[in-house]
């Protein structure tokens, strides 16, 4: 474990670098982004100096370190607003959006269970509908339906009323559609396998109910894969967020990104995407930690490597 | 089938409810104005707010010592008279006595208010003054000690002095006829000094706090709502209880939340235009009965640049010139909403000639001209690069603009950057000709000449590089005449000296237009942009 920490602490401190240097080897004045295209170049040079961006790279980097250190992430080029608290505001945003497709996704996805057959017809049609179409099609073409047709045309910005809370829904719906699609399929692959599995048939000859076997036993063998496949649909969903916010004017990381990546607002960037990271990075750690508690099998093959 | 049935149910449940409680929702706002706009608002920190929508929300909070009118002219703001030196170096500013700050916890008094006093036009115009204000750039060349304090080498500025609680007293570098010209942008309001003092994390944020007749109520990231300032210093006003700001970016969608009633007023973005004006450029038959169009051109020029050092050849500048139907540009990517002007200074500044507007306003196309031109260059056929970017119709000009050059026998190549991109290629000199456009913060031309032609100015806002020590006097020696009429007649002179040597091919003025539901009236917008909507009201039906 303490192995993987520290992995997963130098991908993360490799992701902050490369993205400092980057970000920093792009042609831009960050001075002329903040004081305008009528500023005199001597008032542009002052103001390169007060930002220390007259020092050589590697100054600028320990300072950015130093600065993370304090949860300081540099301030905006376009408003001087503390990135740290920008990002983290718009996090939130996201993560609601995020957490209510993650819902739809595990409750859809389990309604594979039951198989019942009529359900598992409607299933089958609705997986293919919705691994086929782009996200940027359904985002729009659901974005259009509401806009015209249903009462909750505006978010906020924050979640502060049912109202913003509903007309989050339909955006996350959208983001959940593909993973949706794949994890019930997964799950209905897995679940049909093990139906004649021998342990299945055993424990029908030792006279255990359909209900039981099926929750119990096959659920619990099939559930190994469809985990494998959410954690890797997790960072899809915070990829996905990005059009969809857009679409939707959502002020979520997504459209933060987009706006900054126009402006080329670096500091903006650069927050965005070590948040991104280190979400990766968590999630990736989550997992690797659940499977063991569900499969003793994985954690015991972990040790031995 | 039981199973199926509950979900299905559970569905149609779920849908009923919500529309049911999004029917319940009030339409109804009282007197207040909803105004949608295409993109989230910054920091409202007047110190770095730079774009167009921020400033319509900014505006409505601050304001400054003097502002402009619709009409043109120079009106008290928190300044309720002045006065000037007769070399125009020292003006000397009144207060109007018993202004209030709007409600805020950074002030200790027990109303949580405080009247505006002079050190607070000191700090606010010293912040104006530091290296990092956005600002800054229109009061370093003109007020004394303004530089040295942008520059770091001094710790105020000298030029501004509090000479009671009621009086300031600005002194120049040089006197400036025109120096309440470069003052009564709304960008220069005034704020309360403890901003300064005490460096407020939270300023522009959860803090906003000015003198303007609405105050911040609310603020999220896509709704911003704005209250009646009850303790305007101006009886009356403002009309409405509440001005409503929601971002929504799509136009169309902005659009049809427009026609649903969920907004009263918004701008009409040009992918908008088709459909909401005919064919002469008026408000569509569709949308007279309910909706008012308002045009109104802000102080703005739109032009191709040439670098003078990469063009260096006069007549190739002056084919280009010539060569360009800018009566076409306006009609294709404007929708008529636009005046062709053939220099940069704005023909909706006060004091503008009348019998100068029409030899302004002529279109210079003249494609034998531009031929003639081209046979006296040394032009030789070879394609010149010209950018453009990913904003306003620049696309579309600039298809129109190649079109035109190779009627004539200029071949060119299209570059197309993203603005910031364009703009950090023009300041380093890469470029040949370019497509840009100005909005200017200035209501007199001649600073306007000073900051677009002079050497001093060299790269920006002299962009084309235009190095003429004649020009430079001549612009200088502007500051001499006090008589208003006769100095704009002299800068329209010097311009056409300017034009002579064609550092730009200007092309036109934009109008802006917007469009707004009938219930409202007396909606006034300046040529800074500056909705002034203390004065709209909604009469009662």
């Amino acid at each position: 474990m303490t192995n993987k920490i520290s992995y997963y602490i130098s991908l993360l401190l490799g992701i902050i670098f490369f993205s400092f240097i980057l970000f920093h080897i792009m042609p831009s004045d960050p001075a002329r982004m903040i004081l305008g295209p009528s500023a005199d170049e001597r008032q542009a040079s002052v103001l390169r100096h007060e930002l220390g961006l007259d020092q050589p790279l590697h100054i600028q980097f320990y300072r950015y370190i130093k600065g993370l250190c304090r949860m300081d992430m540099g301030k905006s080029y376009i408003d001087r607003r503390s990135v740290y608290e920008e990002v983290m505001e718009r996090f939130k945003i996201s993560l609601t959006l995020v957490s209510l497709a993650f819902l739809m996704v595990l409750l859809y996805s389990l309604l594979t269970i039951f198989e019942d057959p009529l359900l598992t017809r409607i299933q089958a049609s609705l997986n293919f509908l919705f691994l086929s179409v782009p996200t940027f099609f359904s985002g729009t073409v659901i974005a259009l339906f509401i806009f015209l047709y249903y009462p909750y045309t505006s978010f906020s910005g924050q979640i502060l009323s049912l109202n913003d809370f509903i007309f989050l829904l339909f955006p996350a719906f959208v983001i959940a559609l593909y993973p949706m699609g794949t994890q019930a399929k997964i799950l209905k692959a897995s679940m049909d396998k093990s139906k004649t599995a021998a342990y299945v048939k055993f424990a029908l000859a030792n006279g255990y109910t359909e209900g039981y076997i099926r929750i119990n036993l096959r659920l619990k063998n099939s559930i190994i894969p469809y985990l494998s496949a959410l954690s890797n649909q997790l960072p899809i969903l915070f990829t996905g967020v990005f059009i969809v916010e857009v679409i939707f004017n959502i002020p979520g990381m997504g459209s933060l990104l987009v706006k900054s990546i126009l402006n080329r607002d670096i500091p903006m960037m650069h927050g965005l995407v070590i948040l991104n990271g280190l979400l990766f990075i968590l999630i990736n750690l989550f997992f690797e930690m659940v499977y063991p508690l569900i499969d003793p099998r994985i954690g015991g093959a972990n040790e031995q490597h | 089938m039981a199973f199926k049935t509950r979900i299905v149910n559970g569905v149609v449940l779920f849908l009923c409810l919500t529309l049911l409680y999004g029917c319940t929702k009030s339409r109804e706002d009282g007197k207040a104005l909803r105004i949608g706009i295409e993109n989230a608002i910054e920091r409202l920190d007047p110190l770095t707010m730079k774009e167009p929508y921020t400033f319509r929300v900014g505006w409505q909070i601050f304001e400054g010592l003097v502002s402009l009118d619709e009409a043109g002219n120079t009106v008290p703001r928190l300044a309720e008279k002045w006065e000037h030196s007769p070399d125009f170096k020292e003006w000397t500013f009144h207060l109007r006595p018993g202004v209030f700050f709007h409600s805020s916890d950074m002030f200790k008094t027990a109303n949580k208010t405080r009247t505006v006093t002079a050190n607070d036009v000191v700090a606010s115009m010293t912040g104006y003054c530091s290296s990092g204000a956005y600002p800054a750039f229109m009061l370093i060349d003109s007020i004394a000690g303004a530089d040295a304090y942008n520059q770091k080498k001094a710790a105020t500025v000298t030029g501004l002095k509090a000479i009671n609680d009621l009086t300031v007293k600005i002194t120049l570098k040089d006197g400036e006829p025109f120096f309440l010209d470069r003052i009564n942008s709304p960008w220069f309001g005034i704020f309360p000094r403890e901003v300064m003092e005490n460096k407020l994390a939270v300023w522009g944020e959860s803090v906003v706090v000015g003198t303007g007749p609405y105050r911040l109520k609310e603020k999220t990231e896509n709704i911003i709502v704005l209250e009646k300032n009850s303790n305007y210093w101006q009886k009356g006003t403002p009309k409405l209880d509440r001005i409503v700001f929601t971002v929504l970016r799509n136009d169309q969608i902005r659009f049809s939340e427009l026609k649903k009633g969920n907004i009263d007023l918004m701008i009409a973005t040009k992918s908008l235009l088709p459909e909401i004006l005919d064919k002469n450029g008026k408000l569509s038959e569709a949308y007279v009965e309910n909706f008012e169009l308002k045009l109104f051109p802000s102080f703005n020029s739109h032009f191709l640049g040439l670098n003078l050092k990469q063009v260096q050849d006069v007549h190739l500048r002056k084919a280009i010139t010539h060569a360009i139907n800018r009566q076409e540009i306006v009609e294709k990517v404007l929708y008529h909403l636009g005046d062709v002007n053939t220099g940069t200074i704005p023909l909706n500044m006060k004091n503008f000639p009348e019998r100068a507007r029409a030899d302004y306003q002529k279109d210079l196309y003249d494609p034998e001209m531009a031929i003639t031109e081209l046979k006296k260059s040394g032009y030789g056929g070879e394609k010149i690069e010209i950018l453009i970017h990913d904003k306003e119709g620049s696309e579309q000009i600039g298809e129109i603009v190649q079109q035109y050059l190779k009627r004539v026998g200029i071949q060119t190549t299209l570059v197309k950057l993203d603005y910031s991109s364009l703009l950090s290629k023009m300041l380093k000199g890469d470029t040949k000709i370019f497509n840009f456009y100005i909005d200017y913060v200035f209501s007199a031309p001649e600073p306007v000449l000073f900051n677009m032609f002079t050497s001093m100015k060299i790269p920006v806002p002299n962009v084309w590089g235009l190095n003429n020590q004649e020009i430079d006097s001549q612009i200088f020696a502007l500051r001499k005449i006090d008589d208003r009429t006769k100095s704009f007649e002299k800068s329209l002179e010097i311009q056409k000296k300017i034009l002579d040597i064609v550092p730009a091919v200007f092309l036109y003025q934009q109008k802006n237009a917007i469009i707004y539901r009938k219930d409202f009236k007396n909606l006034k917008i300046n040529g800074y942009y500056h909705y002034m909507l203390e004065e709209i009201e909604k009469p009662a039906k």
